[in-house]
């Protein structure tokens, strides 16, 4: 199972500079540090996590400029739930 | 009367892990050539020569190919002659170039370094594989040195306590 991250890229005001990408950082419910999964060049707005494990993530966005400034992130919640148990391995019945 | 024989040059090419050559038919002197006897097979490191080394001496004229041994790591530049029963030797054939690159085997009696017990799963978007932090790894746990991802190595679930919420098949850490 994938999970996919998208976003919509601000317009850069006046005194704001020309975007250069956004930064995707995430962890798993429990851990405190962030770890940067990958970067996504702008205009692009979206990055998929390929086959994402079942748990509680959280990822964070922020957006860089062409001089690295960074914004404040925005954050996003994803529960990833597990995969339904399979079958008993075997299934009898029987008198005794 | 002596008659000096040089043979026609030969063509040379590295084909995966050997040498192939096509021998001569006829002498330099335009003469068919009924006397070949075998080929020599020289290498430098330089390109364009010299060929210092004698790799092989191939005494059997039906032979035209040769599995290279084990080498160490570098450029190689490859030449052939071919001679006759009189043991004239012809001028060197083109070159044939190959780098050879040894790669180490891969280390043995890896465990989990107690400086460094974190265990981490592995977060693949695009190109890039990320390690995202789980919780840590027991010390002295060891490690499957057979796969390498980013300097870490796949280690037993059961040997993690995780901190986070996750039940992953697949577990990494540090080892030395």
């Amino acid at each position: 199972m994938d999970a996919q991250l998208t976003w919509e890229l601000p317009t850069p005001g006046p005194r704001q500079n020309t975007i250069s990408h956004v930064l995707i950082e995430g962890r798993l419910t429990g851990i405190q540090e962030w770890t940067a999964i990958n970067t996504v060049d702008a205009p692009e707005t979206s990055l998929t996590i390929q086959d994402i494990v079942p748990g509680g993530w959280e990822f964070r966005g922020t957006v860089v400029d062409i001089d690295d400034k960074r914004s404040p992130p925005l954050i996003a919640t994803l529960v990833v739930p597990y995969d339904e148990p399979s079958s008993l391995v075997s299934f009898d019945a029987a008198l005794v | 009367m002596f008659k000096f024989l040089l043979l026609m040059l030969l063509s040379t090419s590295v084909l995966a892990d050997s040498l192939s050559w096509t021998g001569p038919t006829h002498n330099t002197d335009g003469s068919v050539l009924t006397d070949l006897a075998g080929y020599k097979i020289y290498y430098g490191n330089t390109e364009g020569g010299p060929y210092p080394e004698l790799l092989v001496d191939i005494d059997n004229p039906s032979v035209v190919n040769y599995e290279l041994p084990v080498l160490p790591s570098g450029d190689y530049y490859f030449v052939s002659t071919a001679y006759n029963t009189s043991g004239v030797e012809s001028d060197y054939s083109n070159e044939a170039q190959k780098t050879i690159i040894v790669e180490p085997n891969p280390p043995t009696n890896l465990i989990v370094d107690a400086g460094n017990l974190t265990a981490y799963i592995l977060v693949q978007s695009r190109n890039n594989i990320a390690l995202l932090p789980v919780g840590n790894v027991i010390a002295g746990t060891e490690c499957d040195s057979t796969q390498n991802v980013k300097g870490h190595y796949i280690v037993p679930v059961e040997s993690v306590e995780f901190i986070a919420q996750v039940n992953p098949q697949v577990v990494v850490a540090k080892c030395v």
